[in-house]
């Protein structure tokens, strides 16, 4: 089920009414109904699929026990082995549907190019939505018991609503067990503030969603499948709608997510902090999919010694979790060189340690950036566009010449597409969302605390509207659908 | 609680109201300024204009623009067969349903073709939806405009609802109407196309260049909205014992080769009755019978509605006058 769906429209005030209404006396029940609607959220788009969450969710829970069970009796060496092996089916499962087809072909097209033909089999399987980031937070919650951060959940359907919490199934948050299932285990309580904050955070994420990732996506696709054909300028127009094709859809995906949980009384946490506003591409990785980067600093970077180790090794970590986390978005090198190109653009700034330089908020208590702190943005926004070529092109050959294209003479030359583009004001609301989230940039999300923005309710509704009538009025006839929910 | 639901219902309603009204001054102001579209979305009007006039036909042909550029009432009159074209541009098997259970009585038809683009097998058929919200006919409104309603709702779409809405605001509030295309003779010309009498929209160029690597590979899917509208279709026509054939009209190889699973989607398609995809029956050059990369120009039309008169013949569909 789609959140920009007429059938999630249905779904949601259904089951928030059932939820705070019928449930509500029995957190068990509460809990077993959030299960309930999990599965049919996700069984909408393939039941089958609903065996390998529930197995993988199992496996999760049943080698929490083992594992918090060997800890008690100080056997370290049994707990570690049942870490490992539900790692390893875990992975093991993410493997087979997302990358056993990738390194089956990768491996024959290495051998073809020394002569060698091999006889490689392909698997016809459709990659499960979702099952990277669900895959992810269940591996966080046994590591976190092996480690000891967190006591193993003796509540099985506590446990299930944990993993299958339907707002964050399909594309995160990633979540941590140290955070999401305490949740599970205390009554909640309806508060009407946070209920009101989620519904504005689900409305500036459907902007996001369809207003500006849609609109984009009409003249991106286009230029993207016609790249040989158009001139620099085109290409430019073509990678900056991607650029915020891109955001748009995955940060209104998170944003409503978020907000979905919000009425549930479940607080998830914050997956990204107006990436594009960042002044280095360290502080971008520290605002871009926040859920996802920082798992890989918890549980692969520090493992491996992160940055107290020898450059050397520093070099070789951060190398590590950048091309993990291209490879995690998709089973494609165009992907991987995506990772490798950002760790060429992170080593010097955590080579020279000033990976940290910039924690504050932009601009803090002015209207505006100063010279340096524009000039700084654009830099780091043009190199994530580059980066995004690669991210978006079918192969590398493609992304390649692409580049290649864009660097040419005829970079003033339009296009028949450039009016098309202009036809669907997609240039308009990408400079409505900036506007907005740059005034609210201390803010959770582009409506959050509203209220104290715009303290008179005329102009709090009046903004309302314009999201709204925007949603309505100006969603492309095909609507594509989330664009992370492949990975 | 309460007066958070109160609230967010409040809101929602309030929004409702004021957004009809903005959305419809919004667009027709914009409709004020822009050019006035193209004249070869008017085909469709022309089209169900002109349907009242048949009656009794022998073939009845629906389907998308494959359908629409594909069967030419010319050649088949030659073999005395008399049909009616109403295929329309990006026609699904929705619109398809729609289209036959209102007519049947009227066309009675003896043989129903219908073609089956696999592109379009996996959407829920907005842009035809469109096509038709923004058509006026002028006969039958109240059934029209009952079926344009119905057509909105099973698009679930907002765009097409938005249209629909605005459709309803022009022609109730503001009285307005697309001007009537004349019609006088067996044919019009609309932009490059020439619309003939009984359906058929004919464009003839002898020469088309396709770029070879225009098309991405595809996988041809069905969607559940698409094959239930085509199941009932399909019970419609048993059930009046009407004959029914499920085709694939011929498009360049370039577009063919790229579905990488075309078989399977052709056993799909046959569990609902005959299916003939022409594309493995006929061999056509493809810059020298097409006209675009989709559809044939005169030379392929000649030679398709030729393969496919002969097949009806052999399958005894119609009968030899």
């Amino acid at each position: 089920m789609l959140f920009n769906s007429i059938e999630f429209a249905i779904f949601l005030p259904i089951t928030f009414i059932l939820y705070w209404l019928v449930f509500n006396r029995n957190l068990k029940l509460q809990n077993a109904f959030i299960v309930a609607v999990s599965y049919l959220f996700y069984g909408w788009w393939d039941w089958r699929f609903l065996i390998l969450i529930a197995f993988t969710t199992f496996c999760s829970y049943t080698s929490g026990l083992l594992i918090d069970k060997a800890n008690r009796k100080s056997q370290s060496k049994k707990a570690k082995i049942i870490s490992a092996a539900n790692i390893t089916i875990n992975l093991l499962i993410l493997g087979v549907f997302k990358y056993y087809n990738f390194f089956v072909s990768s491996l024959a097209d290495a051998f073809s190019a020394f002569g060698i033909t091999l006889g490689t089999t392909t698997l016809n399987i459709i990659l499960p939505v979702g099952i990277s980031f669900y895959t992810f937070q269940a591996l966080s919650y046994s590591i976190d018991v092996y480690r000891r951060k967190i006591e193993a959940s003796h509540d099985i359907i506590a446990f299930f609503a944990f993993v299958s919490f339907f707002p964050q199934l399909v594309a995160g948050p990633i979540e941590r067990a140290t955070n999401l299932l305490p949740q599970f285990t205390q009554k909640r309580s309806f508060d009407y503030s946070t209920a009101v904050d989620g519904c504005r955070q689900i409305l500036w994420g459907l902007f996001k969603k369809i207003v500006v990732a849609d609109n984009c996506a009409t003249t991106c696709n286009q230029i993207f499948a016609t790249y040989a054909d158009q001139p620099a300028s085109m290409l430019m127009v073509g990678a900056l709608l991607f650029t915020f094709q891109i955001y748009g859809d995955f940060s209104g995906y998170s944003d409503i997510a978020i907000g979905t949980a919000k009425l549930f009384g479940i607080k998830l946490m914050r997956n990204f902090n107006i990436p594009y506003f960042s002044r280095d591409i360290a502080e971008f990785w520290r605002r871009w999919h926040i859920s996802l980067t920082t798992w890989f600093r918890d549980y692969i970077y520090i493992p491996l010694g992160g940055s107290r180790v020898s450059k050397a090794k520093v070099v070789r970590n951060t190398l590590i979790i950048f091309l993990l986390s291209g490879l995690w978005h998709g089973a494609n090198w165009t992907f991987v060189v995506w990772g490798a190109y950002h760790a060429l653009l992170f080593l010097p700034l955590i080579l020279l340690g000033k990976n940290r330089k910039y924690t504050s908020t932009i601009a803090e208590g002015k209207h505006f950036p100063s010279i340096k702190e524009f000039a700084m943005m654009l830099t780091t926004f043009l190199l994530v566009v580059v980066g995004w070529i690669f991210f978006r092109a079918e192969t590398i050959g493609d992304a390649w010449h692409y580049i290649c294209r864009l660097c040419s003479l005829n970079i003033f030359k339009a296009s028949y597409l450039f009016f098309t583009s202009t036809k669907n004001f997609a240039g308009v609301f990408v400079i409505v969302m900036l506007a907005i989230e740059w005034w609210q940039r201390s803010k959770e999300h582009g409506l959050g605390e509203l209220q104290t923005s715009l303290k008179r309710p005329i102009f709090r509704y009046l903004l309302y509207f314009f999201l709204f009538f925007s949603i309505l009025a100006f969603q492309p006839i095909d609507t594509t659908k989330f664009l992370y929910f492949q990975f | 609680m309460r007066k958070f639901l109160t609230k967010t219902i409040l809101t929602l309603v309030l929004l409702t109201i004021l957004y009809i009204p903005t959305y419809c001054v919004m667009f027709m102001l914009m409709d004020a300024i822009k050019e006035p579209p193209p004249e070869s979305i008017r085909t469709t009007e022309i089209k169900f204009n002109e349907i009242d006039e048949y009656k009794d036909i022998d073939i009845l042909f629906v389907g998308s623009s494959h359908s629409s550029r594909s069967f030419d009432p010319r050649i088949f009159s030659q073999h005395n067969m008399k049909t009616f074209n109403i295929g329309t541009s990006s026609q699904t098997c929705m619109q398809s349903w729609f289209i036959i259970d209102r007519y049947i009585d009227s066309l009675n038809p003896k043989c129903v073709i219908i073609d089956l683009y696999p592109d379009l097998m996996n959407t829920y058929g907005e842009e035809s939806a469109i096509d038709f919200i923004t058509s006026d006919f002028d006969h039958d409104l109240a059934v029209w405009e009952w079926t344009k309603l119905k057509m909105a709702v099973c698009t679930k779409n907002t765009n097409v609802i938005n249209k629909l809405i605005y459709r309803a605001f022009r022609r109730y509030i503001l009285h307005h109407q697309n001007p009537r295309q004349t019609f006088t003779g067996n044919e019009i010309t609309i932009c490059q196309d020439k619309y003939i009498r009984s359906g058929f929209v004919e464009k003839s160029m002898e020469y088309y260049d396709l770029k070879p690597d225009y098309r991405i590979d595809t996988t041809c899917r069905c969607n559940a909205m698409q094959l239930m509208f085509l199941n009932k279709t399909v019970k419609l026509l048993k059930m009046r014992g009407i004959n029914y054939l499920l085709v694939e009209a011929p498009v360049p190889s370039v577009l063919y080769k790229s579905y990488d699973n075309h078989d399977q989607y052709s056993a799909k398609i046959s569990e609902y009755g005959t299916f003939i995809d022409y594309n493995t029956r006929l061999t056509l050059n493809d810059s020298l019978d097409f006209c675009d990369s989709h559809h044939m120009n005169q030379n392929g039309v000649v030679k398709y509605d030729s393969l496919l008169i002969n097949d009806l013949y052999e399958m005894d569909y119609i009968k030899r006058k």
